[in-house]
C-alpha cells in the first residue's frame, strides 16, 4: 500500500482501435479480469481489450475511477469530511446519472462489464434490461432484445400451454 | 445502430449469461426467456447454468423441492394401466404446477403398455427409473437416468443377468469424488437378486455398478456368501426397490437381515456397505436389533 500511494503505479490500457488510456493500477483493477493479468503477470507496458472500442472503454475507466475505493492519505481526507452514507448517496446519484444513456451504449457497456468483470457495473447496466425482462411478455421481450423467434407456431403453443403460470 | 448493438449483445453468450443469471431470481421471467427463441433455451438448459442460478446444498446454497414421480393408474380404453407421473409440490414447481407424464417432461424416455417407467431414485435433480417390459424379463434389465430440467434421457445399456428383483442407487457429480465432479456424471449401483423358482439353491445377489464416464456396467460381485432360504441360514436381501438404502458420502449402505433358518427366529442385522468408488464390498454387523418395517433413512 505504501509504495503504490509514493508513486502510483500506471497501467496503459489499449483499445483495438487505437486508443490508449493511462489509468492507476488501482482503479484499473476494479475489473477482475485484469487485476488477474496484473496479479499473474501476465499484464506488459500495455494491455490489450479486444472487443471494446474507445468509446465504451473511456466510459468504464470513468466508472472504475469513480468505484476505486478510495483508501490511503487522500482518500482518508475526502473520508473524514464527507460521512461514508452521504458518499454512498452521492455515489447513487453519479450512477443513476452515468446509467441516462441509449440502449446500444449500455449493451455495449454490458459486454464490456461482463469481459472485464466488473460486478458493480454490470449490476448498474444490466438493472434495466432485467427489469424490461421480468415485467414484460414474450413479444416484448423479443423485441427489446431484438431476438429472432426461432420456434414454429405449434411448439410455442406447447410451450405456453404446458408453462401456463410462466405466461400469466 | 440499436438494432447492430442488440444483434451483438445476443452474439454474446457471456453477457446473456449475465443477464438470464440475473433474471433467474423471476423463474416466470426466465422461463419466458427460455421461450424467446432457441439458442437462449439451449444456454438456460444447461445444467452449468441452472446450477450457477440453484447451486445444490454441497455448494452451501438452497435446493428447491421439484416435485415427486408417482406410478398412477390411468385407464385407456377401458383398461387399467400404470404410468410415471410428475407430481408438483403444492406451492408449484419449474416443470409445471400440474400433474403430468414423465415422457412429457422427458424426450426418448418409452412409457407405454409395453415399456413402463419405474422411479427408483432421485438425485440432485437426476432421476433414475427402471423400465419394465409387459412380460416379466429375467434375462436383463433396463433403466435410463432422467435429467427432467434438460428435457433429457440417458437409456443404460441393458444388464445382462439373470434377474428377480433390483435394488438400486445412484451418485451424482456432486457426490462423487472429485475428478468426477463433471455435471453430466453419475453412478449406478445395482443389486441384483436372482431366485430360480425351479432349483431352491439356485440364488444370487451380485452387486453391478454403472458409470456415466465408461458407460458400460461392471460386475457380478458377489454380495454375501450365506444366502437364506427355507431352513438355511443367511442374508435375506429385502425385496423392496427403493427406501431400503441410505447414501453416506460415497459409500452406499443397504440394511440386510440376517436369519437363522426360520424367517420367525430372532435375526441379526448388517449393513452392505458398498464404495462407490471402488465397488468393493463389506458387511457390517448393527449392535441392536431392528424392526424392517418401519424404516427411515
Amino acid at each position: 500500500m505504501a509504495t503504490r500511494e509514493a508513486g502510483k503505479k500506471m497501467i496503459m490500457l489499449k483499445s483495438p482501435d487505437g486508443m490508449e488510456f493511462e489509468v492507476e493500477e488501482a482503479v484499473a483493477m476494479e475489473s477482475q479480469t485484469i487485476r488477474k493479468m496484473i496479479e499473474d503477470d501476465c499484464a506488459d507496458t500495455a494491455i490489450l481489450i479486444p472487443n471494446i472500442n474507445s468509446k465504451i472503454l473511456s466510459r468504464v475507466i470513468e466508472y472504475c475511477n469513480k468505484h476505486v475505493p478510495t483508501t490511503g492519505a487522500t482518500g482518508a481526507a475526502a473520508s473524514d469530511t464527507v460521512a461514508p452514507a452521504a458518499l454512498a448517496e452521492d455515489l447513487k446519484i453519479w450512477d443513476a446519472e452515468f446509467i441516462k444513456v441509449n440502449r446500444a451504449t449500455r449493451f455495449d457497456l454490458i459486454q464490456a462489464a461482463s469481459y472485464l468483470n466488473i460486478k458493480g457495473l454490470l449490476d448498474l447496466t444490466s438493472q434495466t434490461t432485467i427489469d424490461t425482462i421480468s415485467d414484460n411478455s414474450l413479444e416484448e421481450i423479443r423485441s427489446f432484445l431484438s431476438t429472432k423467434n426461432d420456434y414454429l407456431p405449434e411448439e410455442e403453443q406447447t410451450i405456453r400451454r404446458e408453462n401456463q403460470w410462466a405466461f400469466q | 445502430m440499436e438494432e447492430s448493438a442488440a444483434a451483438r449483445l445476443i452474439s454474446t453468450e457471456d453477457a446473456v449469461l449475465e443477464i438470464l443469471h440475473r433474471v433467474s431470481t423471476d423463474r416466470a421471467a426466465l422461463l419466458r426467456c427460455a421461450a424467446a427463441c432457441k439458442r437462449w433455451r439451449t444456454l438456460i438448459a444447461d445444467r452449468s447454468f441452472l446450477s450457477r442460478c440453484w447451486p445444490d446444498e454441497s455448494a452451501g446454497g438452497r435446493s428447491t423441492l421439484l416435485g415427486f414421480f408417482n406410478r398412477q393408474r390411468v385407464d385407456i380404453d377401458d383398461k387399467p394401466s400404470y404410468r410415471l407421473f410428475f407430481v408438483p409440490p403444492p406451492e408449484g414447481s419449474v416443470l409445471g404446477a400440474q400433474r403430468r407424464l414423465l415422457t412429457s417432461i422427458v424426450d426418448g424416455l418409452p412409457d407405454d403398455d409395453t415399456h413402463i417407467a419405474k422411479p427408483l431414485a432421485a438425485r440432485h435433480g437426476l432421476v433414475l427409473v427402471r423400465l419394465l417390459t409387459g412380460i416379466r424379463c429375467h434375462e436383463s434389465v433396463h433403466m435410463a437416468v432422467c435429467d427432467p430440467f434438460a428435457r433429457t434421457c440417458h437409456m443404460l445399456p441393458p444388464l445382462e443377468c439373470k434377474v428377480s428383483f433390483v435394488s438400486c442407487t445412484f451418485l451424482t457429480g456432486a457426490e462423487c469424488h472429485r475428478h468426477h465432479r463433471s455435471l453430466d456424471y453419475f453412478k449406478v449401483l445395482a443389486v441384483v437378486s436372482f431366485d430360480n423358482p425351479k432349483g431352491k439353491d439356485d440364488r444370487e445377489r451380485n452387486l453391478y455398478t454403472f458409470s456415466s464416464a465408461e458407460s458400460l456396467w461392471s460386475g457380478p460381485r458377489k454380495c454375501f456368501d450365506e444366502i437364506y432360504r427355507p431352513g438355511k441360514r443367511g442374508f435375506q436381501f429385502p425385496q423392496i426397490s427403493s427406501g431400503n438404502n441410505a447414501l453416506c458420502g460415497t459409500t452406499a449402505h443397504w440394511l440386510v437381515p440376517y436369519y437363522f433358518g426360520h424367517l420367525e427366529e430372532p435375526t441379526k442385522h448388517y449393513t452392505l456397505d458398498v464404495s462407490s468408488d471402488t465397488g468393493h464390498t463389506s458387511l457390517t454387523e448393527l449392535p441392536t436389533a431392528v424392526s424392517l418395517t418401519h424404516n427411515i433413512f
